[in-house]
């Protein structure tokens, strides 16, 4: 399974750092990172970089994740990018719509980091299927 | 013990283990009048309250060292602050889906102090726990709409 690069997208530093570490003990520490701070950034970022996979938080300002979603699906360049969606809103009703509105995958936090890391797989062996 | 409790229970044991890389070893702990951290998340929809968390600032900081996967080297200040804020979040997001599956919540932003301030009485349950790093506050108040 190939991970060359990856966005991690989240408001909170501590969490950007916590999925990269997770990443790296994942066997993924080779994989380019590119790190966004909400939506916007994201989106902005995307335009410029391709990526094999997107990891995103919900909550987020200026532009969240459901937005972003979104945003993904009106662009016809990027809605295919695979995007795991990662929530401290762990309601099973907001993984179905985030499910609904193109994320390829979605996780609660609080998760350990072996729970993340076969999320990541599930979402990238489906891109390559 | 109320549902409440035993939820806010279950959940902190979880968070713990998962991503902070220690347990609980006791349900009944005290700060001790540490200087500390408190940081308050208020969410809003199916039900509506706020989770409020303090821990001592030595506390916070061997955390963050666990969740980062870092030395305990007295990193900066506002990596240990950011980090209960960080806690403070999720246990409130996990806490909600716990207490009701079916609910929509909107969670807000972690609001974080440096102090540990006087806990909140008009909590609906409180627990102080104890990690093996130190101890943990956690109030909650949970109303319906």
């Amino acid at each position: 399974m190939k991970l060359s690069s990856v966005l991690i997208v989240d408001d909170s530093p501590m969490m950007q750092k916590f999925i990269a570490r997770v990443l790296a003990a994942a066997g993924f520490g080779e994989a380019r990172r590119y790190f966004a701070r909400d939506g916007n950034e994201a989106f902005a970022l995307l335009s410029g970089h391709t990526v094999d996979l997107v990891i995103s938080d919900i909550n987020m300002p200026n532009l969240d994740g459901e937005g972003f979603l979104r945003r993904l699906a009106e662009d016809q360049r990027l809605r295919g990018v695979p995007v795991l969606m990662v929530s401290s809103d762990g309601t099973p009703s907001r993984a179905e719509r985030l499910l609904e509105m193109g994320a390829k995958g979605y996780i609660a936090k609080p998760f350990h980091p072996e729970d993340l890391k076969a999320a990541m797989e599930r979402v990238l062996e489906a891109r390559d299927d | 013990m109320t549902e409440l409790e035993a939820a806010l229970d279950q959940v902190t044991e979880h968070l713990a283990e998962t991503m902070f890389f220690t347990t609980v070893v006791d349900r009944q702990g005290d700060l001790g009048g540490q200087p500390g951290y408190t940081a308050s998340v208020s969410f809003s929809g199916s039900h509506a309250g706020t989770v409020r968390v303090a821990m001592p600032h030595s506390t916070a900081a061997a955390l963050a060292a666990n969740f980062l996967g870092e030395p305990d080297e007295g990193g900066p200040a506002a990596r240990a602050a950011a980090l209960v804020g960080e806690l403070a979040n999720i246990l409130c997001g996990s806490l909600a889906g716990k207490m009701d599956p079916a609910g929509r919540f909107a969670i807000g932003t972690p609001e974080v102090a440096d102090s540990t301030g006087a806990p909140d009485e008009t909590a609906d349950a409180r627990r102080v726990f104890t990690l093996e790093e130190g101890p943990l506050e956690i109030g909650v108040i949970w109303r319906g709409q």
